[in-house]
């Protein structure tokens, strides 16, 4: 994960001109709420990076303006959601994320009543799930699913966010049986965010975002480890060559040291046409399942069956293999 | 999200087990030897087997343990089993089956607060690792709403995860991100393995309670239903 500075975070990160522009201007109405399933990658990243900045401003401001008496538990918490929200943006930033603005509006008080931060910062939190929730639709549908599963990394450690916060209010932590999906475009998150943009009634400000460095020093050693996203894949490397190697055939072998039956069809029933021994291996590029549920392979010579339990793959995805007729 | 009483479920979900055994019926060839090939299919059985067991822990853990819970930990522990039903009712009514409805557990882990926060701790972990590798298989694969559906999941399971480390004593929040411990869901098997086979150090088994045991012991304590991706149309619009 890559270590940016404030100083090359915002200067290679905020878009041109953002303080000079409103939310409006930046996005496009037309774009962000027009649209159905049209937000491109940089809508996305934008708004996932303005969203980790208006976190990390929030819990820096928390930790250091708060009138609220934490307990120490709950200060370590937040330094831990500090951290994590951090590490998303670098994420974020890694990834060509842009935001739209370095400094927020806040809610008139919320860090002088503890009901009134754990309920906006349930709010804000819900919002940010949502927004990462729907941003793994469209990656899915988009065709990244490293990008889809990094998404969904980042909404699991929100969602915790979001559960520790309400706790922090007195209330249920886990209150429901799914994460809501309130929006299915990232970008129907945009009237949420806008207040913290541009302000408004019963919002004050602008805070600017602290910048990394001064948060690094606030966390301190109330750290949260780092994890790899999925689209560090370095970390997949064997799965992902593999994967890339696949081309829609697969070569297996005896698992054991015995001899396997080669049959003219996929089941029991049908007749031995061959046998693979322990040091051969037979090609296939089909498969198909039997009445007990055994996926068969098909040879790509001839028409040969082999059961899938008995051998295993020495090269290519077998469990890739197209379903063909029997 | 349809509504599944405990017989539907094991009438048309539970996949032969007592006859073919858990190695057979997935087959240890297509699981542990297979790279990136986990099937929609596989992933929803596997999830339906996990979730399955998780319903058993729980409820187990409020029914018969021995372990002092404090009336947040028990009311935390409440939603966390209504949850897990839920999710098990969801991929039941999108085709998954378990494998099994009996399940193995360690030793002392209802006798014993630490063992019982490790040992949940640990199968939760695997349990988000396994919904993220699913998200990222099924988007792999072009099912965006199943997909993000996977992950509405996950995310929700990581929130167990969190308050099952402050049961245990621990901070909740210790990752920056949901870990991606699997590329593949499978490779969540041999985590799963030892709960539906019997490990070394495990007793039982424990029966799968049932939806109308689960649902009268949640009672009015249950957590709010949430719409899932699939109940989009592919357009945007809710069905």
């Amino acid at each position: 994960m890559s270590q940016v500075s404030r100083r090359s975070m915002i200067k290679g990160a905020l878009v041109s001109g953002a303080s000079l522009l409103t939310f409006n201007q930046i996005f496009g109405y037309n774009r962000i709420f027009g649209q159905t399933n049209g937000d491109d990658m940089e809508t996305i990243l934008a708004l996932a990076t303005t969203a980790e900045l208006i976190a990390t401003t929030h819990y820096y401001t928390v930790l250091t303006e708060s009138k609220i008496a934490l307990s120490p538990d709950e200060v370590n918490i937040l330094r831990g959601f500090l951290d994590a929200e951090l590490q998303h943006l670098e994420i974020l930033y890694a990834n060509q994320g842009n935001s739209v603005a370095t400094q927020f509006y806040i809610p008139t008080g919320v860090y002088n009543d503890r009901q009134q931060f754990s309920e906006i910062t349930e709010q804000l939190e819900t919002t940010f799930i949502a927004a990462y929730l729907a941003a793994t639709r469209q990656f899915a549908e988009l065709g990244f699913p490293l990008l889809a599963g990094t998404a969904a990394q980042v909404g699991a450690i929100e969602q915790e966010h979001l559960a520790i916060v309400r706790q922090i209010g007195g209330r249920r932590p886990n209150n429901s049986a799914l994460a809501k999906a309130l929006f299915y475009n990232i970008s129907e998150a945009a009237p949420a965010l806008q207040p913290f943009l541009e302000g408004g009634s019963g919002y004050e400000g602008p805070k600017p975002f602290p910048g990394a460095d001064a948060i690094r020093d606030l966390i301190r050693d109330a750290g949260v480890v780092p994890t790899a996203p999925y689209t560090d894949t370095s970390v997949f490397t064997q799965a992902v060559a593999t994967q890339e190697a696949s081309t829609g055939i697969c070569t297996v072998t005896p698992r054991g040291n015995y001899n396997c039956n080669v049959r003219s069809g996929p089941s029991l029933s049908y007749g031995v046409v061959g046998r693979l021994a322990p040091n051969e291996t037979l090609t296939v590029n089909g498969q198909a399942v039997d009445n007990d549920g055994f996926p068969w392979w098909r040879a790509t010579t001839n028409d040969r069956w082999i059961r899938s339990d008995i051998v295993r793959a020495v090269a290519g995805v077998c469990d890739s293999l197209p379903i063909v007729a029997k | 999200m349809s509504q599944h009483s405990r017989r539907e479920i094991l009438k048309g979900g539970v996949l032969a087990a007592s006859i073919g055994g858990f190695s057979q019926l997935f087959g240890y060839t297509s699981l542990f030897a297979q790279d990136n090939g986990d099937t929609v299919e596989m992933i929803l059985n596997l999830a339906a087997t996990a979730e399955m067991l998780a319903c058993t822990h729980y409820y187990t853990a409020l029914t018969d343990s021995n372990i002092e819970l404090i009336p947040s930990e028990r009311n935390f522990l409440v939603a966390a089993l209504d949850t897990e039903h839920d999710h098990l009712k969801f991929l039941v009514a999108n085709g998954g089956q378990p494998v099994t409805a009996t399940f193995y557990t360690p030793r002392n882990v209802y006798n014993d607060r630490n063992t019982f926060a490790t040992v949940t701790q640990q199968a939760e972990n695997a349990f988000v690792a396994a919904y993220l590798a699913a998200n990222r298989r099924i988007a792999e694969l072009g099912n965006s709403l199943l997909a993000a559906t996977v992950a509405q999941i996950a995310v929700t399971e990581s929130v167990h995860l969190a308050l099952i480390r402050q049961l245990g004593g621990l901070l909740p929040n210790n990752i920056s991100l949901g870990e991606a411990l699997y590329y593949s869901t499978s490779e969540v098997l041999p985590v799963l393995k030892p709960f539906l086979e019997r490990g070394t150090g495990f007793s039982g088994p424990l029966s799968y309670p049932g939806d109308d045991a689960i649902v009268n012991f949640v009672g009015k304590d249950g957590v709010t239903a949430v719409k899932p991706f699939t109940a989009f149309s592919t357009s945007g619009s809710s069905s």
